[in-house]
């Protein structure tokens, strides 16, 4: 007796023994196996809902993916409607199918939307096809609360310590006629200027001894 | 150090690609210093010489002999197959399968001209000589679930007084990377694998993380013998007498750039010499997305790591 339980009600009529239906040698889309395993989840949560498209040979030229997961999750049938035209026509309808669905963008807003609903109803997201990464980029921007805060300074909470305030100075450049103004300008400050000094911190810092110290 | 050594250690594993450079060994020296057990991932032909020198000096280093079909299935990017140097990609690449096959969830990669690396903190940039530094960013990535690679920043690129945040999100990550090893990428490029891995990732919608608070002191590009200066810059360009740069040796690096990310990149002559200069700010709306199943303290965690004069600890003097 025939196991059709995998195929929606309504599909019944048009199924036809797995074996006797072939890829598509032509077929120009590849199927990536995170593509194969979205398929599959589909249609093990699903079952069949809609049919693929065969020549009357058997030939598959829109539905190639759902044909391999249906093998891989050892089908016996699969419901399929018979493309009436010649092989120019085939070959045509192949691409339109596959490239209309590709031309099609999301709307993130509404995808996010609806996944967010999801997400509160506990349903398994990743059986969609996405990745964890899209999921969470996706969701991140539908349920800001999710986020957390983005002040790194407050993410850093529960780390080694870091404090970096603001510490360049203002700066001024100040110009000396001559060597006797600028030894005179060195002993009104009292500070020592050596041949090579170039700046200078008022009042005087000391010289910073990180070199001289390590964390253990 | 207070904390018990172990609850200190890196979870995941280290390794260095490092090529001609046997007798420096610098970034395993440092290794060794914090006492942070890693892997080297080397030629054949150089693998004596490499295990010679682990041996005479003592290190903690494990020398990997890197698997030279690495080499011919890597994506250089450009045309010139193996007449050219293919840079460490290759082996940083098998660091990462190497790693995978140690069922660990991430790994380190980093250079082999690391000499310190350092804590910023009160506008002080002081060396750390504990294994905590890798720990304490190893449990911050782990904090979230969008992260893919993070590091800490150049020390160069840390000005002491200018106040900065701990870290910064979705930039490049150079040099000593923490990579999580289910990112679907690989190291690829003959020049500039850490931007272009660092946009292939970003592109692809996850985070990265550069720490300020942690800095790795490097030596400049092209100034010590081996490595890529052999390699790539003194190879390709001329060094001029006394000079530190080879003229043009950056230059064919700068034009892979732009040709692998042209959306974001363009080449530009600064600081004598050639550079790609990469725009960021696109990525800027990805956000950090938190582990609901990670707690964190909102107190301090310094790790057990204690400020103590260079004439009482156990490691030598650095630059």
């Amino acid at each position: 007796m025939k196991d059709l339980s995998n195929i929606a009600d309504r599909l019944h009529f048009l199924a036809v023994p797995l074996k006797t239906l072939s890829h598509d040698p032509q077929n120009a889309r590849r199927h990536s196996k995170r593509n194969l395993d979205a398929v599959r989840a589909s249609l093990e949560e699903h079952g069949q809902v809609k049919p693929v498209v065969a020549m009357p040979d058997g030939t598959v030229i829109a539905g190639n993916g759902t044909l391999e997961a249906a093998r891989s999750l050892g089908w016996e049938y699969l419901a399929v409607v018979t493309f009436m035209g010649d092989a120019h026509a085939a070959r045509r309808y192949g691409v339109q199918d596959n490239r209309t669905a590709e031309l099609a963008d999301w709307d993130d807003d509404a995808l996010a939307s609806i996944l967010s609903d999801m997400r509160t109803e506990d349903a398994d997201l990743e059986a969609l096809g996405f990745s964890d990464v899209e999921l969470d980029r996706l969701l991140a921007e539908a349920v800001p609360l999710s986020l957390g805060t983005t002040d790194p300074n407050e993410e850093y909470r529960g780390m080694p310590d870091f404090e970096q305030p603001e510490a360049s100075g203002i700066r001024m450049v100040i110009h000396f006629a001559n060597q006797e103004d600028r030894s005179m300008f060195a002993k009104l400050i009292g500070q020592e200027f050596t041949p090579k000094t170039r700046s200078i911190w008022f009042p005087a810092v000391p010289w910073d001894r990180a070199s001289k110290e390590v964390y253990e | 150090m207070t904390s018990e050594a172990s609850d200190l250690q890196p979870r995941f594993p280290l390794y260095i690609p490092s090529k001609g450079r046997s007798e420096y060994m610098m970034t395993s020296t440092v290794l060794t210093e914090m006492g942070v057990p890693h892997y080297i991932v080397v030629e054949p032909q150089e693998v004596e010489a490499y295990q010679r020198a682990v041996a005479q000096r003592g290190l903690l280093t494990t020398v990997l002999t890197l698997d030279m079909s690495y080499k011919d299935r890597y994506e250089l990017c450009d045309w010139h197959g193996l007449s050219k140097s293919t840079g460490p990609g290759p082996a940083r690449n098998f660091a990462w399968d190497h790693s995978v096959k140690l069922g660990a969830a991430w790994h380190w990669v980093m250079d082999d001209n690391i000499s310190k690396f350092c804590r910023l903190h009160q506008n002080r940039k002081v060396r750390i000589n504990s294994p905590a530094f890798f720990r304490a960013q190893e449990d911050f990535v782990l904090r979230y679930s969008n992260v893919a690679m993070a590091g800490p920043n150049y020390f160069m690129f840390a000005p002491r007084k200018q106040a900065m945040l701990p870290f910064v999100t979705n930039t490049r990550i150079y040099s000593c990377n923490l990579i999580r090893n289910d990112v679907p990428r690989r190291w690829r490029g003959r020049y500039n694998e850490d931007t272009i891995l660092s946009l292939d990732v970003l592109k692809d919608g996850w985070c990265t993380i550069q720490f300020n608070s942690f800095l790795q002191y490097k030596l400049p590009t092209q100034t010590m013998g081996g490595g890529n200066t052999q390699e790539f810059y003194h190879r390709e360009g001329t060094l001029k007498r006394g000079g530190r740069y080879a003229d043009n040796g950056t230059l064919a690096k700068s034009r892979m750039q732009v040709k692998v990310h042209p959306d974001v990149s363009k080449v530009v002559w600064k600081f004598s010499r050639w550079h790609h200069h990469v725009d960021y700010s696109r990525f800027k709306a990805q956000k950090l997305i938190r582990r609901k199943d990670i707690e964190t303290s909102k107190a301090p965690n310094n790790y057990g790591m204690e400020l103590m004069p260079v004439e009482m600890s156990k490691s030598k003097p650095r630059l």
